[in-house]
């Protein structure tokens, strides 16, 4: 029966050709364009380190005082001084403090010219922390970063660049002028968002990936500058004023056992910060903010509120799409009334003429549905000088997107056709027949 | 017009007409609600950075091993002397921050001297320091007063000499009376002598939504020789037409002074303005492509269905021609109807865009302004009449002997 109904309404989708078109076309369109948008809204506002998440911390600490707030929270990094004290109360089960840092690299051979490297200052914990894995080597240890070891891990490229020979681990560098051990070779890692530093106003999320990284005390020690924003209340200081200022340059990541360990880390902080203020440090009380990583990069706006906006804007023009399909299949079959009543005069059950009425829908949802995927895959590749570098290899089509695309291709024109096949299947059986 | 028989066909098949009616109010629902944000991006991408883009090319330079703060000093005295000798290059200075280039120091100024204790609102600006040569090597204009003597940018130490020069959005928003010039004004507790007004000059990311358009326009120059100890950015200007040679040029020069330099976003001017802006683009892009699409959806359903009624009102049409009716009448007719059913979705748009405006504008969306109120009402209005053109002269063609068959 079903090889029946689809021959009839294959039948009758080339009598309609126009009008069919019109509801393929618009169907496909309306996916395509929500899907883009969609697709590109998925790739921002994805949870780069889904595993562990919520028990990846970021304190935040108001240490600019009531003038300085934006719109009432604390600055978005911390002050050299902050993270020291973090790192020495020692309240996750893993921490880390970093900062960007942008050092010029050479190896032994005195032609070669230096090569930039963009990384990260951190402590030994950040590895472990985010499962950065390891192609050979190791991280360094706790005892390294008190020891201020000269001691580097390269990211892959930058390793191979550096040492063609291929072994890197053991090799000795030179970055700003002084000799380090390379003691570790990470693997391809680059989390999009680059959630453990998206920069002073998420800008940075989608940054340049880390392809060296060292002690952070040993950065510090050896004035290696940061790469990314200072904030400041007062310019022109020196060094140790510097590290003594509340500037702030820096960021901190803790890690703890579980979800229920957030709030003791909240208690903290909160004490933290209230020992300042009774030593005399904030003349305020202090604003203090404790956020998990989907939190952070909700709070940061990493995926733009625009684009949130942006995606509804593509629904609304599905909803649009669909509307349009469904007055134009009801015109469709309401046109066909005489052909139904024919067939009704014939025998045809209602069931059958509602069955078929479906059938016709469902057609027309799957070559909408295939056109829309085609589109949403073009309007991807239109929009691939559009995103952010870091996240071009995720704003494709998607497997997921797909199938949700083709998903709701079906189930809407099925639902746009039910109206029109059940009125279709109340034609009245020979009322009609006169007018053909 | 016989509205009366208008209302009476559409009471009879009333779904195809509601469902066209509420299509017509979305459309213009959304479409008004994203007009602003399109518009407050081309705004922001149009907006001026007062730097002379199409002459000006910038760099960030860093230095292999890690010089003393003299040393770095001489070493960008060294560079700059380099670059001001290249052929075609008019000016050259070092500075802290690069305008759209997303590189820059931030900072809060206000009229009297901060204490960070107290509550209100301060104003948010760009800070930029800059020597006797910056004026010229971003080719900026100045306004009022003057810039800084080579003497006053020598002074070592960011904090300068106790002079500023403002940009002029700066200037009016802090001295609204325009008594700028010769007053004071503080960034913390450091006061600094306004000697001099530019007629514009840009924050880093103006391109940022969070940042109002205007704010990114706030800037406050101190004289300094920037001179940092691993990285630096140089602003060069060169003769019109002379941009790529003298780049060119340049980086040759730089490298053979001392080979030991990692030369990173050697960029022209216009490329920063390209880099800076792409996701303004980008949002552009998706909302302009999806509103054209949709007011084609909705032209393209309104002509759908008005041909699929004249199809099914042929009879009709026939005994109004047969009882003397005109073809004007007829086209009249089926423009009339879609008048009413377009009309009454773009009544209901209104609402319905107001009520969607009122939430969204939480959402950082501009308000509605009256004047695309208007010419989204008539710009629907009009393409409605369009869409309707072609199926109802189809009609107005019709012979009146069509009212002799049945059908």
């Amino acid at each position: 029966m079903s090889g029946y109904f689809l021959q009839l309404a294959l039948q009758n989708l080339k009598r309609h050709v126009w009008l069919t078109a019109l509801i393929v076309l618009a169907i496909s369109l309306g996916l395509g364009s929500s899907m883009t948008v969609y697709s590109v809204l998925r790739a921002m506002s994805a949870d780069p380190i889904p595993w562990k998440s919520d028990r990846l911390l970021t304190p935040q600490i108001d240490n600019f005082g009531p003038q300085n707030r934006r719109n009432g929270e604390p600055p978005v990094m911390l002050s050299y001084r902050d993270v020291q004290a973090f790192k020495r109360d020692h309240r996750g089960i893993r921490q880390a403090g970093m900062y960007e840092i942008g050092v010029s690299v050479t190896t032994g051979d005195a032609q070669a010219a230096p090569v930039a490297a963009f990384g990260r200052a951190t402590h030994a914990d950040f590895f472990a922390m985010f499962d950065v894995p390891f192609l050979a080597g190791r991280p360094w240890s706790a005892a390294e970063d008190d020891a201020r070891a000269s001691v580097v891990v390269l990211g892959r490229a930058l390793a191979a660049q550096l040492f063609p020979s291929g072994k890197a681990v053991g090799e000795t560098l030179r970055v700003e002028g002084r000799d380090y051990r390379v003691v570790g070779v990470v693997g391809d890692w680059e989390p999009a968002p680059r959630f453990y530093d998206v920069g002073f106003n998420g800008g940075d999320a989608y940054g340049q990936p880390s392809s060296l990284y060292m002690p952070f005390d040993t950065a510090v020690e050896r004035e290696i500058p940061t790469n990314a924003s200072i904030s400041c209340l007062v310019f022109g200081l020196n060094r140790a004023a510097f590290l003594a200022s509340e500037c702030v340059w820096t960021q901190y990541w803790l890690e703890v056992a579980g979800p229920a360990d957030v709030a003791r880390i909240r208690d903290y902080l909160q004490a933290y910060a209230t020992e300042q203020q009774r030593s005399g440090r904030f003349t305020w009380s202090p604003v203090t903010r404790v956020y998990n990583v989907r939190e952070w990069l909700d709070y940061m706006k990493v995926a733009p509120d625009q684009l949130r906006v942006a995606t509804w804007v593509a629904i609304g023009f599905l909803i649009v799409c669909l509307v349009n399909s469904m007055a134009l299949m009801l015109a469709r079959s309401s046109r066909r009334a005489a052909e139904y009543s024919l067939r009704r005069a014939l025998g045809a059950s209602r069931r059958n003429l509602f069955l078929q009425g479906l059938w016709e829908a469902l057609l027309v949802g799957v070559v909408g549905g295939a056109v829309g995927l085609l589109l949403t895959w073009a309007g991807l590749v239109a929009l691939r000088d559009l995103v952010p570098p870091a996240i071009k290899s995720t704003t494709t089509l998607q497997p997921a997107v797909a199938a949700l695309t083709a998903l709701l291709s079906v189930a809407v024109t099925v639902l746009a056709g039910l109206y029109p096949a059940w009125r279709a299947s109340r034609t009245a059986g020979a009322l009609r027949l006169k007018s053909l | 017009m016989d509205f009366a028989s208008i209302f009476a066909s559409l009471r009879r098949s009333a779904l195809g007409p509601v469902l066209i009616g509420l299509q017509v109010a979305l459309t213009l629902a959304i479409l008004l609600n994203v007009a602003g944000i399109v518009q407050q991006h081309v705004q922001r991408m149009r907006s001026t950075s007062g730097v002379d883009e199409a002459n000006v090319f910038t760099l960030l330079n860093r230095w292999v091993g890690a010089p003393s703060p003299e040393q770095a000093r001489s070493l960008v005295a060294r560079d700059l002397a380099v670059l001001r000798a290249t052929p075609g290059v008019l000016a050259a200075a070092s500075t802290n921050g690069v305008p759209l280039a997303h590189r820059g120091w931030g900072t809060h100024v206000d009229t009297k001297a901060v204490d960070p204790a107290s509550q209100g609102d301060l104003t948010r600006a760009q800070f930029y320091v800059l020597d006797e040569q910056g004026l010229e090597a971003l080719g900026l204009h100045l306004r009022q007063g003057r810039w800084f003597t080579p003497s006053e940018a020598a002074s070592p130490g960011q904090n300068g000499t106790g002079l500023a020069v403002l940009s002029r959005a700066l200037a009016d928003h802090l001295f609204p009376r325009g008594d700028a010039l010769g007053n004071v004004v503080y960034t913390s507790s450091t006061g600094m002598t306004v000697v001099g007004i530019i007629d514009a000059l840009q924050a880093s990311s103006p391109g940022d939504p969070d940042l109002p358009l205007e704010v990114a326009q706030y800037s406050i120059v101190i004289p300094g020789r920037m001179a940092q100890q691993v990285l630096n950015n140089y602003i060069v200007r060169t003769r019109p037409g002379t941009l790529q040679a003298a780049m060119k040029e340049a980086d040759r020069r730089l490298r053979e002074a001392d080979p030991q330099r990692v030369i990173s976003e050697f960029k022209t001017f216009g490329e920063t303005r390209q880099e800076s802006y792409r996701a303004n683009r980008a949002l552009t892009a998706i909302l302009v492509t999806v509103n054209l699409l949709l007011i084609v959806i909705t032209a393209l359903g309104v002509a759908g269905l008005a041909s699929y009624w004249v199809a099914q009102r042929q009879r009709m049409i026939g005994v109004r021609r047969a009882l003397g009716a005109t073809r004007f009448d007829i086209l009249a007719y089926f423009h009339a109807e879609n008048l009413v059913i377009v009309g009454t979705g773009i009544l209901l748009g209104l609402g319905l865009a107001i009520a969607l405006n009122t939430q969204l504008v939480k959402a950082g969306v501009p308000r509605i302004e009256t004047a695309y109120l208007w010419s989204g009402v008539l710009g629907i209005a009009l393409t409605g009449q369009l869409a309707v053109l072609l199926p109802a002269m189809r009609a107005a063609r019709l012979p009146p002997a069509l009212a002799t068959r049945s059908g």
